[in-house]
């Protein structure tokens, strides 16, 4: 009888996992401390919501800004204009390629060179520690321009953005893009080489799917179709731009890349709306640890990069496909969270010429707006002194809609953060007063799947060291890319 | 300062987002210059090293939310020349602190830490392939660093300004105290030449927020929401008063207090 605990570095947030060799159980213990934000938001006006949210994660607070935002959409029935939900886009592929550079540069790479830190790397590889850097770089400042910061946006907004980005800078940012998807490449080999004890096992796994396709097998069967990306591409319309489906072994078809539309798909091709996340993924605290864990039909599941990329990999863009097909381990389209890192590094580059086609998409778009007026009744909260120096309030607010006026009003919605599904709830009073709010983080939907995954892996090589084990343990959560921060909130 | 000696930096954080310990990702290039002069020997985001020190510089960022923590936080106190509280969380209390003005809050808070012997409890547990033991309530309520032990150097920001960060940490290695400057953000604003959204009917936290930030939420079409904390001796009757002109009722400036100010307004 033995059990051991250790403390797991390099790796967002604070968790000890405890594992026992002999019962081959394994319990991550998440140790941050509670914050409460759901209870934050009790009482406050919904313009607070995303400002605060967004500090739940200064890894990927971009993320939880527009989740929020969209959420808050829904409940007050508030629809962007066109350009805006391209900023968004732009913006969430920008902290995606961010975020993974960040974990695989910084975490990752130190355990696949065999050193201690990302700091050894910096003075014994700075060609790679420098590439890292780079597509970092590219993240924030496609941030910092559009979103005014690129740790705590500031310009988005409910409606839309405070401000236009310099369509100069942008571009100019943007330029760097095409050096960067090829020494996205380079990274990916480095990580696609590694050799990393396997662990294939069925699990169940969700995404977002731009648009519903039904029941795996139904629709494409043969390899290599070309497809014009309007199919399935929601608003997108441009049509311009041709995807391939690489393979259809598993005949999914999430339909365009998971990012901001569509509906929750699971490994099977079943879907449902964004809205009834709460009832398809119940939430569950967990005796142990500081986070709670959500399930799907009663069983664990997981999100991000890998599950997107096993869903969707038939709408990746053309470099990352190219480093798709170099992947043998990927191509099996077999669920093994160890390739969550590969998996990371092919959206890099996927994600960064997303960005080349919403910025073409948003230049089309030409002079629109991107900021929708709207109003909610603050009668009730508003104080009926005005003086003559205090500048009226919009008096648009008296024509509020009835919708505003009869009382509460919910919204949800659903995004996917670098680390897979975010979602947020949100109930409001007639005057737009935050009454109830419910996030969900993608690390909170990992956690048992994570702990399933250790225990297979105990499972499956009985033999193993110690030390060699608790390493490849370590390994593993980290491929995970937990963020134990979020998970506690 | 000998080139020979480097400067020991340690980097910890208590529970928070952690995006201010990503500002020293963010000094990029400038990094690796001041990597010649500073040793990083203690970062659990960056390296499984576990140097016990002592440091010359210890950067703490986040807020003690568990006994854990704080016996942490002295520890590092102790082993520290410098102790530098990073961002609004460490300086403020952060966001989580807004939790403390709420009337129905009641923190369960007990003093019972999250022991080795509640550790050993759960391993012997797992061994023994169950699970039940319900985790110690080890809460604590969120305050300030400079509420449990002496800090150094305060850098406020939610999040840290990267420009402010590496003054600090420039002026530490070359042996200086960073100054603090004592003018509002209204100041900042004067400066790039921003609108006042006060007068656009917007309740902005400027004329009682220290600046330094480059009033970057007015900037960018915001306004200031207080996350350098109050400027020392802040007015803010004149803040509620001002508020009361434009018909804002002093709830709503309660609410916008109480995102980063809520601890130094409640003592």
């Amino acid at each position: 009888m033995k059990a051991s605990k250790h403390l797991i570095t390099k790796i967002e947030g604070h968790g000890s996992i405890a594992i026992s060799l002999d019962k081959k159980k394994a319990r991550l213990m998440v140790k941050e401390g509670e914050r409460f934000f759901e209870k934050l938001l009790v009482g406050r006006n919904f313009e607070d919501a995303p400002f605060i949210v967004s500090r739940i994660c200064g890894v990927c607070p971009t993320a939880h800004t527009i989740v929020s935002i969209k959420a808050l959409e829904n409940a007050l029935g508030v629809t962007p204009p066109k350009k805006a939900i391209i900023l968004r886009k732009i913006a969430l592929s920008a902290q995606i390629v961010q975020s993974h550079a960040l974990h695989l540069f910084f975490l990752v790479l130190p355990d696949l060179l065999k050193t201690h830190s990302s700091l050894d790397i910096a003075v014994s590889d700075p060609e790679i520690f420098k590439v890292g850097l780079e597509l970092k770089d590219l993240g924030d400042d496609l941030l910092d321009t559009i979103c005014g910061r690129s740790i705590h946006p500031l310009t988005p907004v409910v409606g839309g953005f405070t401000k236009e980005p310099d369509m100069d800078d942008v571009l100019a940012i943007a330029a760097r893009i095409p050096k960067l998807i090829k020494k996205a490449g380079e990274a990916f080999r480095i990580i696609n080489s590694a050799n990393l004890p396997g662990n294939a096992r069925s699990a169940n796994y969700l995404a977002l799917s731009e648009k519903r396709k039904g029941i795996a097998g139904q629709s494409k069967n043969s390899n290599l179709i070309a497809f014009d990306t309007a199919l399935g591409m929601g608003e997108r319309n441009s049509g311009s731009k041709q995807r391939t489906i690489v393979s259809n072994v598993n005949g999914l078809d999430g339909g365009g890349y998971p990012l901001y539309d569509g509906d929750i798909m699971d490994n099977y091709g079943v879907t449902f709306p964004q809205s009834e996340y709460g009832i398809n993924l119940p939430e569950k605290k967990l005796p142990y640890s500081k986070a709670k864990t959500s399930t799907y039909l009663k069983k664990s599941f997981m999100v991000g990069a890998l599950p997107r990329l096993l869903i969707s990999h038939g709408s990746l863009n053309p470099a990352a496909v190219k480093l798709f097909r170099q992947s043998t381990d990927l191509q099996k389209l077999e669920f093994d969270a160890y390739l969550n890192d590969q998996a990371q590094a092919i959206e890099i580059a996927h994600y960064l010429e997303e960005i080349q086609i919403l910025l073409k998409e948003y230049i089309a778009a030409g002079n629109g707006k991107i900021w929708k007026k709207f109003t909610v009744d603050r009668s009730a909260n508003r104080s009926e002194v005005r003086t003559a120096s205090g500048p009226a309030k919009s008096s648009a607010s008296k024509d509020a809609g009835a919708q505003s006026r009869s009382g509460a009003m919910t919204g949800a919605a659903a995004i996917e953060a670098p680390r897979g599904l975010l979602f947020n709830r949100y109930e409001l009073d007639h005057s737009g007063r935050i009454i109830s709010a419910d996030i969900m983080t993608p690390t909170v939907q990992n956690l048992k799947n994570l702990e399933k995954d250790v225990e297979h892996l105990l499972r499956a090589y009985p033999g193993k060291k110690e030390t060699q084990m608790q390493r490849d343990i370590e390994i593993l959560i980290r491929a995970y890319d937990p963020c134990l921060t979020c998970s506690v909130h | 300062m000998p080139p020979s000696k480097k400067i020991n930096i340690a980097i910890f954080d208590m529970t928070d987002c952690e995006g201010c310990e990503i500002r020293f990702i963010d000094l990029k290039e400038e990094l690796n210059a001041l990597l010649e002069n500073i040793n990083i020997v203690n970062w659990r985001l960056a390296t499984d090293i576990e140097d016990p020190g002592p440091y010359d510089i210890s950067f703490v960022e986040g807020t003690p939310l568990s006994h854990e923590e704080v016996k942490l936080l002295k520890s590092v106190r102790r082993r520290s020349k410098t102790l530098v509280a990073l961002g609004a969380c460490a300086h403020l209390g952060g966001v989580q602190a807004g939790i403390i003005n709420y009337p129905s809050y009641s923190l369960k808070t007990s003093s019972k830490t999250w022991t080795e012997k509640a550790n050993d409890r759960i391993l012997r547990e797992l061994a023994n392939d169950r699970v039940s033991s319900a985790l110690p309530k080890d809460q604590v309520s969120p305050a300030p660093l400079s509420h449990f032990v002496p800090v150094d150097i305060e850098v406020p920001g939610c999040p840290v300004d990267t420009n402010f960060l590496r003054r600090t940490v420039t002026s530490l290695i070359a042996g200086k105290h960073p100054a603090v400057r004592n003018f509002t953000v209204c100041m900042d604003c004067k400066e790039r030449e921003n609108d006042c959204v006060m007068l656009n009917g917007t309740l902005c936290l400027g004329p009682v927020t220290l600046g330094g930030c480059s009033a970057i939420c007015v900037t960018e079409g915001r306004k200031c929401f207080g996350c350098y904390g109050p400027i020392k001796d802040a007015n803010f009757d004149a803040l509620y008063n001002t508020a009361s002109r434009m018909g804002i009722k002093r709830r709503e400036v309660n609410d916008a207090l109480n995102l980063f100010m809520s601890f130094k307004r409640r003592i």
